[in-house]
């Protein structure tokens, strides 16, 4: 992975630390802000600052990591002054089975109903597992990622996303007799 | 090695617990990524918009060099897939949905590069090459030619909510009344959504050909046969026919210019994502129109043409941030536009030519009232004001949270003000508080007034989703 970054970014060292840092600096700002839009706002203040402090991208990455969420969270907190905090996160899930190619219209049914399955057992999770799963899963976030955006210690979401798992599974099982 | 670069491996998702079924736990992981794929797009799309968003901040900085005419994706890459991929590597590699989505993008590339073959052809040949077609339009296409005639007098009082758009629309970032306030156009995230205002009857459906990204602009031509959709990573302005959705043209700046002779700027790659169409608006004559653009393909600018010709009338380049609101005068003379740059400016629509500006909240809405003297717009986030621009004199101000939209009542009175997550409406004249809407439930990104003034639709783009458009009585008014 890191290889193919290399590939991608060789000459490009904000890129780079756009592309390892953006993702969980955004579902941060999508978990504290009214819109997406604010959102995208705010993660461009960021990468601004970032620009302006100039030797960032020189630096270690635990430095990179901890200067750029210092920065996450006073933009958020000066966002807050402004616009008020969101006071709930979209845990929203459509279990819509999109890619069906070659499937036969009964083996369809039966996918859409295991999938709307599915998302009706995450929506009975308790709110921090279903956030936790959604970081891991459409945020495409690390556990100690999902930590920071979370604002919890990394055992804390290893836990959380466990137990979501295990009830999701379970479910699974009981749906499969 | 990035941690956060890494897919998670099957074994990290278990935290301890064996794989006991092996079959069953890949395909509850792959349901599971199903499940989430759209938000996995949706995110992709957003970082790579702040991304390029970033890049052309860093090529203001350098001052416009040359390098800033290319397409602007990803570094060292020219697709949106590619662009979108350093986003998408983070999830399992070969799932069916990521198949799905390099044939969309294909698709969206293939349309992109025909689309703007196509404008440029149109614009060469000087005439609509596509007219409004009443062929192969469909059960519903045909019914939207002659909407149900609805019942205009509210039956209950202001405020009264008398239809609330269906779940399956989500994100409005614009609406647009046709002139007789019979149908409502809404953007709704990468579609165009018409119905009948009051019933919801008669829905078409428009998909920008440009593809995939946010519809930002609408605008229904005064004599209401023309609308007019702008969206992030089109080719250009998109005319379609409301009743039918079928495209009349497309308006691209960078051909333009090259067809009217105009500058030496001329662009012959293709534009790629990250540009866009964020505001348009018509002069009240219905002969022109003008698109406010943004991204490296275009630079932020205001471009108006004759919508006839397809010839360029002028093109206002002063904004130095993205243009988030247009509004043209009652007597057609004047466009007003409010940028990122945190300026509101209002020039001549023939010439360009600054007649009045103002510092105001970034990104901010304005509005013209109907005699087009006086100019509401945003000052920060926290205020409103509004300016007689001939005389340059501030009239009145109103502290209150100010969203991104604004309208101003068709019969001057009233001004109505996305806030938060409600809608109020003030007195235009005193500037006390008439009326606060609260069933939008949601925070308002945009709303419009129906031009016979009995209604406003108003709906959100919340990250919460379930964002809903609700039309309600703003008449009679006190």
């Amino acid at each position: 992975m890191q290889q193919h970054a290399h590939v991608l970014l060789n000459d490009a060292p904000d890129a780079a630390l756009y592309q390892r840092f953006a993702p969980a600096l955004f579902a941060y700002f999508l978990k504290q802000t009214v819109s997406r839009e604010d959102a995208e706002d705010l993660l461009l203040e960021v990468f601004l600052a970032a620009l302006e402090q100039g030797k960032l991208a020189t630096l270690e990455e635990e430095k990179q990591r901890a200067w750029l969420w210092a920065v996450a969270r006073n933009k958020a907190a000066d966002h807050f002054r402004r616009r008020g905090r969101s006071t709930r996160v979209d845990l929203s899930l459509v279990a819509e089975f999109a890619d069906m190619e070659g499937m036969e219209p009964e083996q369809m049914l039966v996918r859409q109903e295991e999938l709307a399955h599915l998302a009706d057992t995450i929506r009975q999770l308790p709110t921090p597992q279903q956030h936790v799963v959604q970081l891991r899963f459409g945020h495409g976030l690390s556990h100690s990622e999902i930590a920071m955006v979370l604002h919890k210690r990394e055992g804390t979401t290893r836990m959380l996303l466990s137990r979501a798992l295990k009830a999701l599974r379970s479910s699974y099982q009981r749906n499969e007799r | 090695m990035s941690e956060a670069n890494a897919p998670l491996p099957p074994e990290d998702t278990q935290t301890g617990h064996p794989l006991a079924q092996p079959a069953e736990e890949a395909q509850m992981l792959s349901d599971l990524e199903r499940l989430y794929q759209p938000l996995v797009a949706r995110n992709a799309r957003s970082l790579e918009h702040v991304w390029v968003r970033l890049e052309q901040h860093k090529q203001q900085r350098r001052g416009g060099t040359r390098a800033s005419r290319l397409p602007l994706a990803y570094p060292g890459l020219q697709t949106k897939e590619q662009s979108m991929q350093p986003f998408l590597s983070r999830f399992s590699q070969g799932g069916a949905w990521r198949r799905a989505m390099g044939t969309l993008v294909a698709v969206v590339v293939l349309t992109l590069l025909v689309g703007s073959m196509v404008a440029v052809f149109t614009l060469a040949r000087g005439k609509t090459a596509i007219g409004p077609s009443i062929t192969g339009t469909g059960p519903t296409a045909t019914s939207a030619i002659l909407p149900t005639p609805t019942e205009r007098k509210p039956a209950h009082g202001l405020g009264t909510t008398v239809y609330t758009s269906p779940a399956s629309y989500d994100d409005f970032y614009a609406f647009a009344w046709s002139p007789d306030s019979k149908r409502i156009a809404a953007s709704t995230q990468s579609q165009v959504q018409i119905w009948d205002a009051t019933t919801g009857k008669h829905p078409l459906t428009y998909t920008p050909k440009g593809g995939g990204g946010s519809v930002l602009a609408l605008a229904w031509s005064p004599d209401g046969t023309k609308l007019a959709v702008g969206a992030v990573s089109s080719d250009g302005l998109e005319i379609i026919n409301p009743a039918t959705g079928k495209v009349i043209r497309t308006l691209n700046p960078t051909t333009a210019l090259q067809t009217a002779g105009m500058g030496p700027e001329v662009s012959t790659v293709p534009l790629s994502g990250g540009s866009g169409v964020s505001a348009a608006a018509w002069s009240p004559d219905g002969k022109f129109i003008a698109a406010a653009f943004f991204g490296s393909a275009y630079g932020n600018k205001v471009v108006i043409w004759n919508i006839q010709t397809g010839a360029l009338v002028t093109s206002f380049t002063k904004h130095t941030g993205e243009i988030s609101s247009l509004a043209w005068s009652a007597d057609g003379s004047y466009v007003a536009s409010t940028s990122y740059d945190q300026t509101v400016q209002v020039w001549d629509a023939h010439n360009g030519k600054v007649i009045f500006s103002h510092s105001a909240d970034q990104g901010g809405a304005l509005a013209w009232s109907p005699t087009g003297t006086h100019l509401v717009f945003a000052t920060d986030i926290s205020a409103f004001q509004v300016w007689d621009v001939a005389t340059n004199t501030q009239i009145t101000s109103y502290q209150t949270q100010a969203n991104a939209s604004i309208a101003w009542s068709p019969d001057g009175k009233a001004i109505a003000v996305a806030s938060n997550t409600d809608v109020i409406l003030w007195d235009a004249a005193t500037g006390t508080h008439i009326f606060t809407y609260t069933e939008t439930g949601d925070y308002v990104r945009s709303l419009a007034w129906s031009p016979d003034g009995n209604y406003i639709v108003s709906g959100g783009n919340n990250e919460a989703g379930g964002n809903l458009a609700k039309v309600w009585n703003a008449a009679p008014l006190p």
